[in-house]
């Protein structure tokens, strides 16, 4: 056979072409990131299971792949089609969360997953993605530059919100905020707004932490609602108002939330207050973290992974088992693959042909930040601890499927950027 | 920005938590992940002096429980069907376990010590292993002699809350000792216990073992004690009330300490049954040594009379003193128990027919100051440094003493008393030892101790106490006529060395007279001083005086031929 021919050396280079040419602008440093963290995640779990002998480690790898042939398959896909749906998509989303309430199974006390086709699924994932799309085609057409389309996408937000938080899913509903924010960030809104947003909620806090500093804030407010709202005086006036109600409000705020949401909230700050109880979590997540030191104890060497230790360590508390067992320098590592994949979202960002494309990365990008710094600061007592699983590391096929449902949409945007001609 | 800000503080905060804070988290994670499990050190054996066992340790095997492993209702469950076979009713055991559950406190909880055959098949039907209940051996103390020096020896028991607190190093459960030589050598008895460390996972199940650092076995503990001297104490004084102690006289070693009634020490070792406590509980209060009691020494103080009347200048050792039937003090007759005089005797026919009259004039003379402080150095009264713990020191009261204790004068009927060891003078039968020995070895006040080991410490070293050698001459050649041809023939027979020796009989407000008998042997060369109280038994030749010839005879291996001692038998399994 003359496999070294000049025509089948052509036809070779035809024949790849042609299967690579719908993928041929695919950000392939994105894709090569999130099948590491998938794998990584993978022999993570399979770690915490080495005694109970479990497969989740298979399904998780399972999934995975399913979930980069979907990404791969999406992004072979015009992402812009998706524009006329956006509202089908938003009613979808909303029906399936309402679906949770009527026909939904109860686990740790939330309402989470309905049952398809036997497939436990959890709507509250996809309706990450849901969002992305309906609030990226709201400001593709009309940015967020002027206050009404602020409030017109905020609004479009609260719903699905709601519909998460009673679920009760706190974690997920500050995601789906994250995403807004994000989306409304990049979609022109003016910072001074988001900033003025989120201050009933800090002045809330610092109402409670520390009461000079609460001052300053809401004096900082009324400026920054000065110089970025119209009407100037009663707009500052109204902002100055609003966080000085709020420090108030924020004892009552405080009061609506379950009890275990606020053990959760405030137990990171110091675990050792109730170290059998809720604190216990977090401390023996620090100690496997910690006791990692520099190279880890090595893999399926850990410890507190392998004695069982941390509950619920194959979902939310998967980074410890890495910490633990592949030390800072893993640890690193994983926070490198993130911060990679938040670039290369950037990137598509920066690149889309179109708003929409555009917006699609940054929610996306908003998802993969905000879970993986909540999700590992929790893990090492930096934020209290919100039921947020860490993108394509921790356990859960709704989340994996939700991520490379993102990513594939942001490797559209890139794959139907301006092609390039040859 | 926004990517690298939180990305930037979780890595600051892994660095904190992994290269600063990291081996201060490796050491939690290793305490995380195992228990240490006890494994009791053997307790070293207490000998005798020749090396024959006192106190020993034999293996058995005992079961313990993890408190946390199941729920108390499942405890209960479990140990209901051992009920009978364990150390402590159910109840007991199942209100302790409740308590450790409440304390989240997982270390073992024994159950039975020397377990029944019975309980070890009943335990393998229960699958105890997975219960969390396992048996391991280990030694049970275990005491050859029984009742003979179970006041010397004392008993054990299991460490209390303020044992665990003085020795943090104690596991719960842990052996040590309560009295006696048992508590007083606990340091070098006690061994360092030692522990496996297994491996545990969250819920507290035990995996392999991780590694094992092995216990250390206690010292042994030799003491002065002669065993034979001893049991042949033990056997004379059954029966009675009462002690008989040897000691030697050159060291102030003691050679034999029995008190009767007594108690087994190996009923401590188990947990004490019923009908134990009830023995131990009996009004004549066998847990107490008499050894250490004060009695009214009666005529034995002659002894000290004769020295303080010699020493104090008011005698010398060639004085003779016109005796009589009685003489008069105050309107009030004091009498010879004769019933008649001697005539003008000297110290040593004095001592050998325990005249009354001849101290009477003695006491009269020097005063009761006088004979209390020289009672006081030849060794009444001198803190005890024997480390038993509960013993008392007798007590030469003077008159101002009197006053301030009883609120009473002193009368000159209570210098009278004093001379003959009678009224307010108590002594306890291991200080009339002491005063023996000090007499017959040369004047040296002997300092009374238990432990082989403590002939050289200086805490034990005979005190001189610069008595004339003529005074203790007389007084010895007194005691020795006191067996040629006093009140204590007895033990003049030949079938012991010749000895010396001094009875007494003291008048006690109900019931007989308590016997007494202090001396010594052999007459030539002294080796033991001897002293022996039995309560409310009569005469002091008749009942004290025959005591010490059966110690004598065991001491001296009389009269069955010297055989050499057996050897040790092996304490170690």
């Amino acid at each position: 056979m003359a496999a070294t021919s000049p025509f089948s050396r052509l036809f070779k280079s035809l024949f790849l072409k042609r299967l690579i040419a719908p993928w041929q602008n695919l950000d392939w440093i994105l894709m090569a990131v999130t099948i590491a963290l998938t794998a990584l995640g993978s022999v993570a779990i399979r770690s915490v299971e080495m005694k109970s002998g479990g497969i989740n480690w298979l399904q998780h790898a399972v999934t995975g792949a399913i979930g980069v042939a979907m990404a791969l398959g999406i992004a072979r896909f015009r992402y812009d089609l998706l524009l006329r749906w956006r509202w089908w998509i938003y009613g979808a989303t909303n029906l399936s969360l309402i679906a949770v309430r009527l026909v939904g199974t109860t686990a740790l006390g939330a309402e989470r997953w309905i049952s398809i086709g036997g497939f436990n699924v959890q709507p509250s994932e996809f309706a990450k993605v849901g969002l992305i799309l309906t609030l990226a085609g709201m400001l593709h057409t009309e940015t967020a530059s002027t206050l009404p389309r602020l409030f017109q996408v905020l609004g479009v937000t609260l719903l699905p919100c709601a519909l998460v938080f009673i679920q009760p899913s706190l974690g997920t509903t500050l995601v789906l905020i994250c995403i807004c924010l994000g989306v409304l960030y990049w979609g022109n809104a003016h910072p001074g707004w988001l900033l003025l947003l989120l201050s009933p909620l800090v002045a809330a806090i610092l109402f409670n932490v520390y009461l000079p500093a609460w001052f300053a804030w809401v004096a900082l407010m009324g400026y920054a609602a000065w110089c970025s709202l119209p009407w100037r005086v009663p707009s500052a006036l109204g902002a100055v108002t609003v966080n000085l109600v709020s420090g108030g409000l924020g004892k009552a705020f405080w009061d609506v939330l379950q009890d275990y949401q606020k053990a959760r909230i405030t137990m990171f700050l110091n675990p050792e207050q109730d170290p059998m109880g809720g604190g216990y979590h977090l401390i023996q997540s620090r100690i496997a973290i910690g006791s990692g030191e520099l190279w880890g104890k090595g893999l399926f060497q850990g410890t507190q992974t392998q004695l069982n230790f941390i509950p619920e360590q194959d979902t939310d508390f998967i980074f410890a088992a890495i910490g633990e067992e592949f030390g800072f320098i893993g640890s690193l590592l994983v926070l490198l693959g993130f911060w990679l994949v938040c670039l290369r979202l950037v990137r598509i960002a920066q690149g889309a042909k179109d708003n929409f494309g555009s917006l699609i990365a940054i929610g996306t990008l908003a998802i993969v930040l905000f879970q993986a710094s909540v999700n590992i600061g929790m893990t090492i007592g930096l934020a209290p601890i919100t039921g947020i699983p860490l993108p394509w590391l921790s356990y859960g096929r709704s989340a994996m499927l939700t991520n490379f449902l993102a990513i594939g949409l942001a490797q559209s945007v890139a794959n139907n950027r301006q092609r390039i001609k040859f | 920005m926004i990517i690298s800000v939180p990305i930037t503080a979780l890595a600051f905060r892994l660095a904190q938590l992994q290269l600063v804070e990291g081996t201060q988290f490796r050491d939690r994670a290793e305490d995380n992940r195992s228990r240490r499990r006890p494994i009791p050190a053997e307790r070293g054996p207490i000998l005798d002096r020749q090396g024959k066992v006192l106190a020993t340790s034999r293996l058995a095997r005992s079961a313990y429980l993890s408190p946390m492993r199941q729920s108390l209702a499942a405890w209960q469950q479990f140990l209901t069907p051992l009920a009978g076979q364990l150390d402590r009713p159910v109840p007991a055991i199942l209100t302790e376990i409740a308590d450790r559950q409440r304390s989240g406190n997982d270390d073992p909880i024994r159950i039975a010590r020397s377990i029944s055959p019975r309980a070890f098949v009943i335990l393998a039907e229960q699958n105890a292993q997975t219960a969390g209940v396992w048996i391991q051996s280990e030694s049970s103390r275990s005491y050859p002699n029984g009742q003979v020096a179970a006041h010397i020896i004392g008993h054990i028991g299991e460490a209390d809350p303020d044992d665990l607190k003085a020795n943090p190093s104690l596991p719960y459960g842990a052996i040590v000792g309560r009295t006696g030589v048992e508590r007083l050598a606990d340091d070098r008895l006690l061994g360092t216990w030692g522990f496996d460390r297994i491996e545990s996972d969250a819920k507290g199940e035990l995996g392999e073992v991780l590694d094992r650092t092995d216990p250390i076995a206690g010292d042994p503990v030799q003491l002065t004690l002669d065993l034979p001297t001893q049991r042949a104490a033990a056997a004379a004084l059954a029966g009675h009330r009462g002690a008989a102690v040897a000691i030697d006289i050159k060291t102030g070693g003691i050679v034999a300490m029995a008190s009767n009634p007594s108690f087994d020490p190996n009923w401590f070792v188990d947990r004490i049954t019923g009908t134990e406590w009830k023995a131990l509980q009996a009004p004549d209060r066998p847990l107490l040594n008499r050894a250490l009691q004060g009695y009214p020494p009666a005529s034995t103080f002659k002894i000290i009379t004769s020295i303080a009347g010699m020493e104090s200048g008011a005698y010398n050792p060639n004085s003779r003193i016109q005796t009589s039937a009685a003489i008069s003090l105050g309107g009030h007759l004091f009498r010879e128990h004769s019933g008649s005089g001697y005539g003008a005797i000297g110290f040593r026919d004095a001592l050998a027919y325990s005249s009354n009259t001849f101290y009477y004039q003695i006491g009269i003379k020097i005063g009761p100051e006088a004979i209390a402080k020289w009672g006081k150095i030849l060794g009444i009264g001198q803190p005890l440094k024997l480390g038993l713990g509960g013993g008392t020191v007798g007590s030469l009261p003077t008159p101002a003493e009197k006053q301030k204790l009883y609120g009473q004068p002193w009368y000159g009927g209570d210098t009278v008393s004093m001379s003959i060891g009678q009224g307010l003078v108590l002594a306890t039968p291991l200080e009339l030892a002491t005063v023996v020995a000090t007499v017959v070895n040369g004047g040296n006040r002997v300092v009374p101790h238990l432990l082989a080991s403590q002939v050289n410490d200086p805490e034990m070293k005979p005190q001189p106490t610069g008595i004339n050698p003529a005074t203790l001459q007389v007084v010895r050649q007194g005691l020795v006529d006191t067996v040629k041809k006093g009140t204590a023939k007895i033990l003049g027979d030949g079938s012991i060395p010749l000895s010396g020796g001094k009875t007494g009989t003291a008048e006690v407000p109900s019931g007989r007279s308590n016997a007494m008998f202090v001396g010594f042997a052999p007459a030539d060369r002294p080796e033991i001083a001897v002293a022996i109280a039995v309560e409310n038994a009569g005469y002091g030749g008749a009942v004290a005086a025959p005591i010490a010839k059966e110690m004598y005879r065991a001491y001296f291996r009389r009269p069955t031929s010297a055989a050499p001692a057996a050897p040790p038998p092996a304490v170690r399994d």
